[in-house]
């Protein structure tokens, strides 16, 4: 995503070119390997639509494990900002999801606590968190 | 299902369940084909590349697990501050609850504790579920 476009909600999803340039081929090998084994009949072409699998459950998870972790980083760098802004929060952050976590670093310092007040309160969806967001903090730095 | 040290152990069922036990098999299945020594080199690489997926990963988390648990212990006990353990003392220290941490954290470097002794040693378990 250039950086001239300000990030808002309508543009924030993350999409990995490299991602979907080795993620459609290997998911389009799977329908040539079944294809193959078909063709040829023998067993151990249809174990080439096993590891043909494989290759694509190992693509999802390069990215998933590292998004995983980015998750975590954002729960950190998120705990910090609230405990700062609002530290009679601290006891209820446990009680914040992963996918809270995630949409309430786009908000502003100002709405923060209050958002994650409502969070918690309301139990929002990380997609109503995110629509509630009146200035969108940017977020480039990412996986 | 509470998390304790019964049932901490993260398992991925499709890396652990799937992935795994497939890469292994095809590299039977290439040994024992013989399709020639070069598919046999190019199915361990295989198989030995689900590794780092996973590992690289895990590290990363464990220096993430390193530093929650620094800031955690720097509020609840700052004379703990210059503490050092090891990487694998640090993520057993995480579940521990806030009470038992800093006694956890002396007794740990003082006298060496293992993993399993750390972990074995938590009464209160505070559960971890998010991670890789």
């Amino acid at each position: 995503m250039p950086e001239t476009i300000p990030q808002s909600y309508a543009n924030h999803a993350r999409r990995d070119p490299w991602f979907l340039a080795i993620g459609i081929p290997a998911l389009l090998n799977v329908g040539v390997m079944i294809w193959m084994a078909f063709r040829s009949g023998g067993w151990l072409s249809w174990w080439g639509v096993v590891m043909a699998l494989v290759l694509v459950v190992m693509t999802l998870l390069v990215r998933t494990y590292a998004l995983k972790v980015q998750d975590r980083v954002i729960r950190l760098e998120e705990r910090l900002r609230l405990g700062a802004l609002a530290p009679e929060l601290k006891p209820r952050l446990d009680e914040i999801s992963r996918f809270q976590w995630v949409a309430l670093r786009f908000a502003s310092d100002a709405e923060l606590p209050a958002l994650a007040r409502r969070a918690l309160d309301e139990k929002l969806e990380p997609k109503a968190i995110k629509q509630a967001i009146v200035n969108w903090r940017a977020d480039h730095f990412r996986v | 299902m509470k998390q304790s040290y019964q049932n901490h152990w993260r398992w991925d069922p499709p890396y652990h369940y799937f992935v795994t036990p497939a890469v292994v098999l095809n590299f039977v299945l290439v040994v024992w084909g013989g399709f020639g020594w070069w598919t046999v080199v190019m199915a361990a690489v295989f198989a030995l590349m689900t590794r780092p997926l996973r590992n690289y990963c895990l590290f990363v988390q464990d220096r993430l697990i390193r530093l929650e648990e620094r800031l955690r212990l720097m509020e609840l006990d700052p004379s703990l501050r210059d503490v050092e353990l090891t990487r694998l003392q640090w993520t057993g220290i995480r579940f521990a609850s806030d009470e038992e941490l800093p006694g956890l954290v002396r007794r740990a470097a003082a006298e060496k504790l293992s993993l399993d002794e750390i972990k074995r040693s938590i009464r209160v378990w505070r559960e971890d579920h998010f991670r890789v």
